[in-house]
C-alpha cells in the first residue's frame, strides 16, 4: 500500500506542469516550486515543503478556510481571508527576492 | 401531490380569489394622498438573514483566491484575477445602488474577492512583465536554447 502510494507520487512528480519561464529560460518564476512543495507535503516532509515553497501550507489553509466560510459564513471570515491573502502574497514576494539574492533561480 | 393540484375544479376558486386581490390593489392605492416613493423591495428582503446574496460573490471570492496558485500556469492567474476583479466590481456597484437588497455577508465576500483578485492580478502581471523583460533582454535565440541562456546569465552575473 505504502509502496503504491509512493509510486503514484513519483509518477505525478515526473508529470508536473512546468512553467514557460522555467522551460525556456531555466529561471524560476514566483510560482515555481509550488507543485514540488505540495508533493513533498503529501509525502509528509513539512520541512522540504517549506524550503521549496514557504507559502504552500498557508495557501492550502486559506483554500480550506474559504470553503468552510462559504458553507458556514463566519462573521470575520471575509476580512480574515483578505488579511491572510495579503500575507501570502508578501510571503511569495519575499521568497522570490530571497531566491534572487541567493542565486537559487536556476 | 400532482393529483390533488391537477383537478380543475379546485383551481378555479383559487384563481378567482387572486383576481379579487388584484382588483382591490389599485382602489386601495389610487385615492387620497399618493404614497411616498419607495423602490420595490426584493423578493426576500424581509426576515433578517433571508436577504439574497449578491449574484457573483462566491465566484469572485473563489477566482480571487485561485488567482495566486494559478499565477505560474501560463498566466492563467491574470485571467482569474481580472475576472474576479471585474465581477466583484460590478457587484459592489449593484450593492451600492441598493444596499438593503443584498446580504452584508455576501458584500463582504465580494470585497474580499476583489482584493484577492487585485493581488493575484498584480502578481501575475509581475510574472508576465518578468517574462517579457527576459525576452527583450536576451532575445528569441536564447529562448530556444536553455544552455546558451545559462551562459548569458553567468555573463550578466545573475548566477
Amino acid at each position: 500500500m505504502d509502496h503504491q502510494h509512493n509510486g503514484f507520487l513519483d509518477w505525478v512528480g515526473h508529470h508536473l506542469l512546468s512553467c514557460p519561464l522555467k522551460l525556456y529560460f531555466g529561471i524560476d518564476c514566483p510560482g515555481c516550486g509550488l507543485q514540488r512543495s505540495v508533493l513533498a507535503l503529501l509525502r509528509g516532509n513539512f520541512l522540504d515543503s517549506f524550503k521549496l515553497y514557504p507559502a504552500t501550507v498557508p495557501l492550502i489553509l486559506i483554500v480550506l478556510f474559504s470553503i468552510l466560510h462559504l458553507k458556514i459564513d463566519f462573521k470575520f471570515g471575509a476580512s480574515l481571508i483578505k488579511i491572510a491573502f495579503i500575507g501570502i502574497a508578501s510571503i511569495i514576494l519575499i521568497n522570490y527576492i530571497y531566491k534572487i539574492y541567493n542565486h537559487q533561480l536556476i | 401531490m400532482s393529483e390533488e393540484q391537477g383537478t380543475p375544479q379546485q383551481n378555479e376558486p383559487i384563481d378567482l380569489s387572486k383576481k379579487d386581490d388584484l382588483a382591490k390593489e389599485p382602489t386601495y392605492n389610487s385615492p387620497g394622498t399618493p404614497p411616498p416613493f419607495q423602490p420595490a423591495p426584493p423578493f426576500q428582503q424581509f426576515g433578517g438573514y433571508g436577504q439574497p446574496n449578491l449574484p457573483n460573490a462566491t465566484i469572485a471570492l473563489i477566482l480571487g483566491i485561485l488567482s495566486i496558485p494559478a499565477c505560474c500556469c501560463y498566466g492563467l492567474g491574470l485571467i482569474f484575477g481580472i475576472i474576479a476583479w471585474v465581477l466583484a466590481g460590478s457587484d459592489i456597484k449593484k450593492y451600492n445602488l441598493n444596499p438593503n437588497g443584498y446580504s452584508i455577508s455576501s458584500y463582504k465576500n465580494t470585497k474580499a474577492g476583489k482584493v484577492c483578485g487585485i493581488i493575484g492580478t498584480i502578481l501575475s502581471l509581475l510574472y508576465i512583465i518578468c517574462l517579457i523583460a527576459m525576452i527583450v533582454i536576451f532575445g528569441w535565440a536564447a529562448l530556444k536554447d536553455p544552455e546558451t541562456m545559462k551562459e548569458l546569465l553567468r555573463e550578466k552575473g545573475l548566477q
